[in-house]
């Protein structure tokens, strides 16, 4: 267990390297800073002298050495639009982020868990249709129709939470819920799907045979089985709320992470998308990692050698 | 922890006689009626360059925003009334069924049969291979997506095609990752074990008695990734990387028409409807073919 | 406020709305003392940088001209030029300007305004070793100190608009900005404008505050607090909700909502952005490369109807991309006619009778509702034959695909693309310079006669030869039509009542400006 873990952890540095490595060499496959720095009734002097100061002037390659070199002194270099240390940046924008994404998994795992439980057991009747029904609902309700909606409703008539920002928790509620909610629906989903599964497995039919209540049937065997998948999923899902909840934080005007990457990618910013991979691909390795190692603890079927 | 009950894979079976038949489908009401929606929107969506509406993409910029179901004069043959171009509503909405439902089910499908089989070689032989192709999943899923879908459509241009291709491309690692998460707890359950010992070759392994339980989750995840493959659609649309303007689909519809959702509830509402009825309806069917094929349910 | 002192910002935040929901406490306070006058204002985006010799856009103006001042400054309308740290200044020859300096002004942190700090400002703006936005200055080549509070500023070249660009020059404090870092000065200006920085959070907030040294009169308003919100309807909900007294970039089709609130109202301005079609005629598309078809594409297009359909009516059709308030524009030069039929004349004329397919780009933000406009105009296009392949793409890819692309004649940019010019300057030259003269970053022709006369024109000092040239150029663009010109985009803005205020041309938004209701 413990080699394992050394293992995946240096597996885990590896991964962060290849990402980083992918993004500096695409980035710059993309397009060219300078282009949008410069000024419209600029010559192309003043491009070439911008290529200059940027760095941007000198082969990919040495491009690529003087950034590794700078990085392992923690410079990931200054944003080219805003001019400060991109890695501070992308870290002062982290708070909100492990806010925002905490809140989300707050909602969205006890919440979906349950319905996926009580779809499960309820199967075929009422509440298992009304489950699903909302699970769908949660699912293909696109997050910036929610986001607006919620906003005019909560916000506009209303007049209860605050339409956008960050610093209370008034402004949490709406964001939190939005991104919770395509969450717990897929949970819900999943956790029904891995219910039924397990529920109709033999050793749970054995352990009913031998006499043990239904709730002691769910909540003892099926439900620690069929956390596999929801734990995997949440690993993933974590990911996405790290860095994919742009579309959340945009409509709610929240500082995070997200927002500030779609930005810098807008404006080929390479500095700050480079910290802001390196950041999120390290908070999901490392996540990621962890789901491998709670795998062990909750289903004693899954061994590392 | 009680330990795994050692059986015979063919040991339960279900009174009731499962499988895809018409019969079974018809027993379920939820299903049947997912069926016959899919069905219309599929006939709709093929027939849509015959059917009576006038093109999706005649402007009208004297008739905008007019109102479903409204009385007005400029309301004539536009039963959904028109959006921010003066455009007709329900002529978008059965074209854009066409290009979205291609793009929904090319994508699942593609990532889906791909993503799957990564996970079924991982999960099962374990290892170097499983090490390897976990770690690509690793940096695929490390990498934002959106990252990888502005790059991939900033190079290869705005067309349906890459569309497609960007969405398959970051789409194969979730079913990857579940479906190995799924053979590696069954990998040590007793019976594949003991059919292991029997001698049983890897292939026949897989497809007899790790396969049929893998295609549960698959199918749920899959019948879900449909709808968020058009959302993503819609995503990337909104990002100006996704379908060039002339091709009318849901996502497009749904993304730009929010900008109006203060004085034009219904651009963006519409087609949000026909998405979730039509993601609905495929989990109807998609539940009821898990529970038609899931093995332990025994097949007829 | 540094940076560094962040988390105690932050939690004084927290303190401060705690107390905030001691609501009945707050209320005696407020009664205590007069409760200092602040106005919240809804961005689009974040400024850039608090730096001025670096930020650029609109959203970097409303910080800059609030804290920095110019030696003179443009009114609202960009009509007339003010003094402002200098309180007057005079010709000396043709290559140079005299300005006598404004006495006693100091800067937040307490730094004399001085000559030496206009000589300071001016070399770092033109520093060759640092991003700078400075494509308009480079033609200073002294800065002469005669006493401490006057300067003569050297030309290599003449300038006629040299005066018209001096308000974008901001002046720093020559000891601070030299004892921080480029990063700290971004992140903590310090002018000598009417309002003095406060703190910033990028992606949150960014607080100004009513500068108690300001040499003018004091601003009405004590605290300006700028947010960014990306989002169009959050942007319309918080004003809904009166979070927000101020919103920038309003919906053209969401205007009715403000209207309708008694506590709003819609404010706009033509502002100062040419919207108009561009023609790629180095690229070896053939048909575009002859005026008749560049005429028929123009005499194609509907402006009326493009801006009360797609515009909501917010702007105003262009005979050429010169504006109204531009030097020499001429006010009988009809906008482009809409005729279909002189188009399909035109178009066979040329030999293209059944019309020709052609590419054509654009994005949803470089022009306002870019995707609606260049569908529309695609449509209209397509009835008199020519077929629109249209391509959507990001803000982003349409400046990287045109701004200084190195190779104009490989034809990799669609023929036909959507673009416009929000010049600073009140004068021609730079669209001239930059989209038509051979070699400009945008420039998409080659022609020797016209660049003569572009020439001639950025450097001509007498004011009538000017104004007739003036002329001769914009018959040339309005016959030639090496860019198809469009409207003029109205600029709107979302206003709470209690605010009085009206737009200004330059799109910037000044706590000078406001006043209580």
């Amino acid at each position: 267990m413990l080699s394992y873990s050394a293992r995946r952890i240096a597996q885990a540095v590896l991964v962060v390297f290849a990402v980083t490595t992918f993004a500096f060499v695409i980035l710059r496959a993309v397009g060219d800073p300078a282009r949008l720095l410069v000024s419209p009734e600029g010559t192309m002097e003043d491009l070439q002298s911008l290529r200059r100061v940027l760095g941007l002037d000198v082969p990919l390659w040495q491009q690529y050495v003087r950034f590794i070199g700078h990085s392992f002194v923690g410079d990931f270099g200054s944003s080219f639009i805003h001019g400060t240390d991109a890695f501070k940046l992308v870290i002062s924008r982290l708070p909100a982020t492990l806010l925002l994404s905490g809140a989300a998994l707050l909602i969205g795992v006890p919440f979906g868990m349950l319905m996926g439980v009580v779809a499960a057991v309820n199967r075929k009747k009422a509440l298992d249709q009304i489950a699903t029904f909302l699970a769908v609902i949660g699912r293909a309700t696109p997050h910036f129709w929610l986001a607006i909606m919620l906003i005019m409703v909560f916000s506009v008539q209303l007049r209860l939470l605050p339409p956008s920002g960050y610093g209370s928790f008034a402004h949490l509620i709406m964001p939190a819920v939005s991104l919770g909610a395509g969450l717990a629906a897929t949970i819900a989903r999943l956790t029904r799907s891995c219910m039924l599964d397990v529920l109709s497995q033999d050793y749970v039919r054995t352990a009913r045979a031998k006499g043990l209540g239904q709730d002691r049937v769910v909540l003892g065997h099926a439900l620690r089985n069929a956390l596999i998948p929801v734990v995997t999923v949440v690993g993933l899902q974590l990911g996405y709320l790290l860095g994919g909840a742009i579309i959340t934080e945009t409509v709610f005007a929240w500082p995070g992470i997200g927002r500030l990457l779609i930005s810098a990618i807008n404006n080929y910013d390479y500095p700050i998308v480079q910290s802001a991979i390196i950041v999120i691909a390290s908070a999901f390795v490392l996540i990621n990692v962890a789901v491998d190692l709670v795998y062990a603890l909750i289903d004693p079927r899954v061994r590392y050698d | 922890m009680t330990d795994p009950v050692a059986s015979a894979p063919t040991a339960a079976r279900s009174s009731e006689s499962r499988g895809i038949s018409l019969r079974s489908l018809l027993r379920n009401k939820a299903a049947t009626a997912a069926l016959v929606y899919l069905l219309l929107v599929g006939l709709a969506a093929a027939l849509a360059p015959v059917l009576p509406i006038v093109s999706p993409d005649k402007q009208n910029l004297r008739a905008r925003f007019v109102a479903p179901v409204s009385q007005a004069p400029a309301a004539a043959g536009h039963p959904l009334g028109t959006d921010q171009l003066g455009r007709d509503i329900l002529s978008r909405l059965v074209n854009g069924a066409r290009v979205s439902l291609s793009v929904g089910f090319l994508v699942v499908l593609i990532a889906a049969v791909f993503g799957s089989a990564l996970g079924l070689l991982a999960g099962y032989l374990g290892g170097r291979v499983e090490t390897l192709i976990m770690r690509i999943t690793d940096v695929f899923l490390a990498f934002p997506f959106l990252l990888l879908a502005v790059v991939f459509m900033a190079t290869l241009g705005p067309s349906l095609k890459n569309v497609i291709l960007v969405l398959s491309l970051t789409g194969w690692v979730e079913y990857a990752r579940v479906v190995r998460a799924q053979v590696l707890s069954l990998r040590n359950i007793e019976y594949v074990k003991a059919a292991e010992s029997l001698g049983a070759q890897a292939p026949r392994l897989m497809a007899k008695h790790i396969l049929p339980n893998i295609v549960g989750p698959t199918i749920v995840i899959a019948s879900l990734h449909v709808g968020s493959v058009i959302i993503a659609e819609a995503s990337l649309t909104f990002l100006g990387l996704g379908v060039p303007p002339s091709v009318p689909t849901w996502g497009m519809m749904l993304a730009t028409g929010r900008d109006y959702l203060a004085v034009a509830w219904w651009l963006s509402t519409l087609p949000g409807v026909a998405i979730v009825l039509t993601v609905l309806s495929l989990n109807f069917l998609g539940d009821w073919l898990r529970d038609a094929i899931d093995p332990t349910l025994g097949r007829s | 406020m540094k940076r560094g002192n962040e988390p105690v910002n932050r939690l004084a935040r927290r303190l401060w709305l705690a107390l905030l929901l001691a609501l009945p406490l707050q209320a005696l306070l407020v009664h205590a003392q007069q409760a200092p006058v602040e106005v919240v204002i809804g961005l689009t985006d974040d400024p850039p940088s608090g730096d001025p010799h670096k930020s650029r856009g609109a959203n970097g103006g409303h910080l800059l001209y609030n804290v920095y001042e110019g030696l003179v400054a443009l009114n609202g309308e960009m009509t007339e030029v003010l003094p402002k740290l200098a309180t007057s200044w005079e010709q000396v020859d043709e290559f140079s300007w005299r300005f006598h300096l404004r006495e006693g002004v100091t800067f937040h942190n307490g730094e004399p305004f001085n000559a030496e700090a206009v000589k300071y400002s001016i070399a770092r703006l033109l520093d060759p070793n640092a991003v700078r936005l400075n494509s308009g200055y480079k033609h200073i080549s002294e800065v002469e100190i005669v006493d401490d509070h006057t300067v003569v500023i050297h030309l290599s070249t003449t300038d006629p608009m040299f005066i018209e660009r001096l308000p974008d020059v901001h002046m720093v404090p020559p000891v601070y900005t030299a004892s921080v870092s480029e990063e700290e000065f971004g992140r903590n200006p310090v002018g000598t404008g009417p309002y003095r920085f406060v703190d910033w959070t990028v992606g949150d907030h960014l607080t100004l505050e009513a500068y108690d040294g300001y040499w003018g009169t004091k601003p009405v308003v004590d605290r300006l607090v700028f947010r960014p919100i990306p989002e169009v309807s959050t942007r319309l909900a918080e004003l809904q909700t009166g979070r927000v007294d101020f919103i920038t970039g309003v919906n053209y089709d969401t205007v009715s909502v403000i209207e309708n609130d008694p506590s709003l109202r819609v404010e706009s301005n033509s502002g100062r952005r040419t919207v108009f079609v561009h023609v790629d005629q180095l690229g070896g598309f053939a048909p575009l490369q002859d005026a008749r078809v560049r005429q028929a594409v123009s005499h194609a297009i509907d402006r009326q109807l493009l801006i009360d359909g797609v515009l909501n009516g917010y702007g105003t059709p262009l005979a050429t991309f010169f504006r109204p308030d531009m030097f020499g524009f001429d006010a009988d030069l009809p906008a482009q006619a809409y005729d279909p039929d002189l188009s399909r004349s035109l178009l066979a004329e040329a030999g293209y009778p059944d019309g020709f397919t052609v590419r054509m780009s654009t994005s949803p933000t470089t022009v306002t509702k870019g995707d609606e406009i260049a569908q529309a105009i695609a449509s209209m296009l397509g009835e008199v034959g020519i077929k629109v392949d249209l391509q959507v793409v990001s803000d982003q890819t349409q400046r990287d695909t045109y701004l200084g692309n190195p190779d104009k004649t490989s034809g990799a940019v669609p023929p036909l693309f959507m673009w416009n010019w929000g010049s600073q300057l009140p004068d021609a030259s730079s669209p001239l310079t930059g989209l038509l003269r051979t070699g400009g970053v945008t420039s998409y022709m080659s022609n020797p006669e016209l660049d003569a006369l572009i020439d001639r024109f950025v450097a001509e000092m007498n004011p009538e030869t000017r104004r007739a040239q003036a002329i001769e150029l914009q018959q040339f663009l309005y016959t030639d039509l090496p860019v198809i010109p469009l409207y003029l985009q109205l600029d709107l803005y979302g206003v709470n009542e209690r605010i009085g205020w009206t737009a200004r041309k330059d799109e910037y938004i000044l706590g000078v400006d406001m006043s209580l209701r």
